[in-house]
């Protein structure tokens, strides 16, 4: 009898144990949630504040923000990490572009989000110009396996002064008059000094982007129906040939050959009178240029505005992906950091007003304050616009692209042999795409 | 007293030509030391002016403000030189007077061995180093660094410790052995004590060696945490993006503070000990 | 060099031991060079030896994050560096750059040489300030030039616009296809190349031989033409050899200021293999059938720089 009151006595002590353990379902998070971001984002994201704040919402998470570079080798060594040793540095990560994550879409390494897309963060309430690019065809529940934390597009940005220096009235809306425009500013003297027309992108960082918003803007795509790079479209050798006229008549320099920072740098300075770059430029020159320094918005308003591409309206926009890896360690604090904290309104607004880096969801973007630039992104956001592209060999692509581009702006090269060598470079690639993978559950 | 005039003339002339050399050498460093006292509007303007405006510390101020990041890149490097070099010195010591007083059977072929190490191009080991340290999960960790950089740096210094031992007279290991010692007293007692200025030069040599490697500092600690100094400014010139140079112009000048700190105490060794090393070989 | 196996048995044989004592001495003697070189022999196969033979075996596989085919590939490796445009491109660069550095670089190294040994006051303070661009790290010094070269802010186009007057003589330095292998150049040459080589070899030359040249009432270009060269031969050879070595490996600068650009025309051999590896995984076993097509080249150049070395020696 007494054994049999143990045994029960026993078997109710467990079951109760269990019944807690299943009302707990929603246990309080607890443990460490390493994130590893791209280095610059640390400061533009305003890291420091989200992991306070998440750290006070959650009394037993500790959150470490390690960082990684975004250019060169450093994400391929991060997914040959997780494929080799079985486990990741980070339990989340945050920054790269799609182009550049492609490689570990592709040998299946992420996490996809679909299951979390719900309610307020469900797919309809993303700007589908970023999200869509995220997407990745194939069974359901397995398309988002990274998301848009931070997006920009392409376009054209202009120094409202010297603008006005240069008696330039109304903004450019065709190549021609961007060109008109480009030349009277280069004959603009501040200080003595010559300043630049217009500075482009020749470099790796986003010389094949502003090709491709070139396309999208002029032709809607720059696929060909097959899902190759579509070198030969009209709208692209344009572009092309526009840029090499610029800088044959002298209205615009070729700095960011070697230098990634070139153009920005003219700008923030006051040394060139338009870019064509992302979109962030314009909140970069503006705060740079802003007699009142230090504040932001700049009390002066947006001395640096924008203008799209010419065509239809759309542009290329791109994103900086969050992702998880298979291997991680901490998938539940990776998710709840990320939903509440990285897409919450705070962190989406604050850096776009702070450093013009947009939100990737409608009600984040709704949120922001009256800007004509704000305003600017929006009808890109809303034309035909579409991402980088998500071959394996996309670097090496974009790589081609470059060098082809540097040879025929340098009078090397003519244009019908840059684009017969772009193509032949595509033949040589590997043009696998994440909606080739094969899923290994 | 005409040659004396001559004489005086032309040590004249040596003493222009070697200012004017200086001169070129110096030239960057003043650039960048005008720099690092300037606001950024005085750094990227279209009103240059060579001298500071309005001087300010607000560069060097930013990267303090940084935290220990500048600090941590110093700091990993002079570990990394630490660690490396005591290793690099004591397995050094020992293979070089195996293989320059020893004999014993495959001495030879050790030696073209590591001569044949001396010419490979680090660039082809990076991916199988990579996927090793994956696999021992070592990678982005001190010792993912350390590690090949002890077996990177070890063969040129076999080659000079090599060299001085081989340089030595082999009576006093002989009476030693008579009276005698046994061969690790012969080595530690006799031999080592005098290979003192070849190991000053390892020493030096690696040293520089450590602080100017990029490749594998750049694909094996990528963190900010564990990066060394080239890679650490770097991340700094990456994470200012643009207008970099404000900041960036304040830390080369700090973190060149360690590098002339030893070049000062060391100066008299350098041209002895880099022109041995060199010439080790031939 | 001498065998020393020759030369230490020779040497038994003289202190007059008996054949069994030495046959014991040497045992004992390799146990213990066994044992000392142990601990090398081990990290250098596990971090060298290793890696070599894996690189080596994979420009005939195919290489994936996930597994290693291996020779899966055979030579199609191999028969596609010969059809590569950017592989020609760096060759051409780096043999270039080679061709032009070496000389300058030596010719600097021995006029800064002799400047510093003939020199007799300051010569200490001299030396120290031209041996700080070797002391500092490399980056410090091409991040500097960076700056001053700087097509808007630095100091350079900046004397050439506003203090000379000339505005067409300023340029994008890095940028420009038709100054950026100069500037590479010149880069480099900051401080005037391996002058401490040379110095230790002008040292090394014996004082009286001047003195003797001065009796005879020579002037300094004579004492140069007929002591310096001639006494500086072996050092010059020795320093040319390094110097080539040093040239076709060259990755840093372009690493730090050009990355291949403008229009991959800079990339050298050591840059373009570590821009293959940063293409992808997929690009793993080509970029090492590059790098080992490199490291024949490397080997052939030193090799054959190391036998004209020694005939001339031998002369």
């Amino acid at each position: 009898m007494k054994k049999l009151y143990c045994l029960l006595v026993v078997l109710f002590t467990l079951s109760a144990i269990s019944s807690t353990s299943l009302t707990l379902a929603q246990e309080p998070l607890s443990g460490t949630l390493t994130i590893s971001v791209e280095a610059w984002m640390v400061e533009k994201y305003n890291m420091p504040e989200l992991e306070a704040r998440f750290e006070a919402d959650h009394p037993d998470v500790d959150v470490v923000v390690i960082t990684h570079e975004g250019l060169g080798a450093s994400y391929l060594n991060i997914f040959l990490e997780w494929a080799q040793s079985g486990q990741s540095s980070a339990d989340l990560y945050f920054g790269g572009l799609v182009s550049q994550i492609a490689p570990a879409i592709i040998d299946d390494q992420l996490i996809p989000w679909d299951d979390m897309l719900t309610d307020e963060i469900a797919p309809d309430k993303w700007i589908s110009a970023f999200l869509d690019s995220a997407y990745v065809d194939g069974a359901e529940g397995t398309n988002y396996p990274t998301l848009p934390g931070l997006g920009e597009t392409m376009n054209f940005q202009y120094n409202v002064g010297l603008f006005e220096q240069a008696g330039i009235s109304a903004v450019p809306t065709t190549y021609e008059e961007i060109q008109a425009a480009a030349c009277s500013l280069a004959n603009l003297e501040v200080n003595g000094q010559k300043i630049t027309g217009l500075e482009m992108e020749y470099g790796l960082n986003f010389a094949p982007d502003a090709w491709m918003a070139a396309v999208i803007a002029a032709e809607g795509t720059y696929l060909t129906p097959e899902g190759q790079i579509n070198w030969d479209s009209p709208a692209g050798k344009q572009w092309i040939e526009f840029q090499k006229s610029i800088v044959d008549a002298g209205c615009g320099s070729t700095t960011t050959f070697t230098d990634n920072n070139g153009a920005r740098n003219a700008l923030k300075a006051g040394q060139a009178g338009m870019i064509n770059a992302s979109n962030s430029r314009s909140n970069e020159g503006t705060n740079a240029l802003c007699p009142e320094q230090g504040q932001v918005p700049c009390p002066s308003g947006e001395l640096i505005q924008m203008f799209s591409y010419p065509g239809d309206g759309g542009s290329m926009a791109f994103s900086h992906q969050i992702y998880i890896p298979r291997v991680s360690a901490n998938v539940d604090l990776a998710r709840a950091f990320v939903r509440e904290q990285l897409l919450s309104e705070y962190a989406q607004t604050w850096t776009a007003i702070n450093f013009g880096k947009m939100p990737t969801i409608w009600a984040n973007y709704d949120a922001l304050p009256e800007n004509p630039n704000f305003a600017q992104v929006r009808t890109e956001l809303e034309g035909p616009a579409m991402g980088q592209w998500q071959f394996r060999d996309g670097q090496f692509l974009r790589q081609a692209y470059v060098d082809e581009l540097q040879l025929y702006l340098t009078d090397n090269e003519s244009l019908d042999e840059m684009i017969a060598n772009l193509n032949a470079t595509m033949q040589e690639a590997d043009l696998t795409l994440p909606a080739d993978r094969v899923l290994s559950q | 007293m005409r040659i004396s005039s001559y004489d005086r003339r032309y040590q004249f002339g040596l003493a222009v030509l070697l200012t004017l050399l200086c001169f070129i050498t110096i030239a960057p460093f003043v650039w960048v030391v005008l720099t690092s006292f300037k606001p950024n509007s005085e750094i990227y303007t279209t009103d240059l002016n060579i001298m500071p405006q309005q001087p300010t510390l607000e560069q060097f101020q930013r990267i303090i403000e940084k935290g220990d990041q500048l600090p941590a890149y110093i700091i990993n490097t002079m570990l990394y030189s630490v660690v490396t070099i005591t290793a690099v010195s004591i397995l050094a010591a020992m293979s070089g007077y195996a293989l320059g007083m020893l004999t014993f059977r495959g001495a030879r072929i050790i030696i073209n061995l590591i001569l044949s190490i001396l010419s490979i191009p680090w660039i082809i080991l990076v991916v199988p180093i990579l996927v090793f340290e994956f696999q021992l999960k070592i990678w982005n960790t001190r010792a993912g660094l350390i590690f090949p950089y002890i077996a990177l740096f070890l063969p040129f210094a076999i080659w000079i410790m090599r060299g001085t031992f081989m340089g030595m007279p082999r009576e006093l290991g002989e009476a030693a052995r008579i009276d005698g010692a046994s061969e690790f007293r012969v080595f530690w007692q006799v031999y080592l004590p005098m290979a003192r200025g070849g190991v000053a030069t390892v020493i030096l040599l690696t040293f520089i060696d450590i602080w100017n490697e990029v490749l594998l500092a750049a694909s094996l600690a990528i963190n900010p945490q564990i990066a060394n100094i080239n890679t650490g400014l770097r991340i700094l010139a990456d994470e200012g993006q643009s207008f970099a140079f404000g900041t960036l112009s304040a830390a080369i000048l700090i973190a060149m503070i360690p590098t002339l700190i030893v070049f000062i105490v060391l100066q008299r060794y350098y041209v002895r000990g880099i022109s041995e090393g060199a010439l080790a070989g031939f | 060099m001498e065998n020393p196996l020759v030369h230490a048995s020779g040497h038994l044989v003289n202190s007059a031991t008996s054949r069994k004592t030495t046959w014991h001495l040497q045992r004992q003697q390799s146990r213990f060079a066994i044992l000392l070189i142990l601990p090398t022999l081990l990290i250098i196969a596990l971090f060298i030896g290793y890696p070599v033979i894996y690189s080596f075996l994979l420009t005939f596989s195919e290489f994936s994050v996930k597994q290693v085919n291996w020779f899966a590939a055979g030579f199609s490796n191999y028969s596609r560096v010969l059809g590569d445009r950017a592989f020609a491109n760096a060759l051409r660069f780096t043999f270039t750059y080679t061709l032009i550095y070496v000389p300058v670089s030596v010719v600097l190294a021995l006029v800064v040489g002799v400047l510093l040994q003939q020199i007799k006051i300051g010569s200490t303070f001299f030396r120290s300030l031209l041996f700080l661009p070797s002391v500092i790290p490399i980056t410090m010094g091409l991040l500097m030039f960076q700056w001053v070269l700087d097509p808007n802010n630095g100091i350079f186009n900046y004397l050439l616009r506003n203090v000379l007057g000339r505005p067409d003589l300023a340029h994008n330095w890095f940028g420009d296809l038709n100054v950026v292998f100069g500037s590479l150049i010149v880069v480099s040459l900051w401080g005037f190349g391996p002058w401490i080589l040379v110095l230790a070899g002008l040292l090394a030359i014996p004082k009286d031989f001047y003195e003797a040249a001065r009796v005879d009432g020579a002037n300094p270009l004579q004492e140069f033409r007929y002591i310096t060269v001639p006494q500086l031969r072996n050092t010059l050879l020795v320093v040319i050899t390094l110097q080539v070595i040093k040239a076709l490996k060259v990755f840093v600068p372009i690493y730090m200021l050009t990355s291949g650009n403008p229009a991959g025309r800079t990339s050298s051999l050591y840059f373009l293999v570590f821009q293959k590896i940063n293409q992808g995984q997929n690009w793993y076993a080509y970029a090492s059938t590059v790098g080992w097509v490199f490291t024949v080249i490397i080997a052939v150049i030193s090799i054959g720089t190391a036998l004209i070395l020694r005939n001339r020696r031998d002369i």
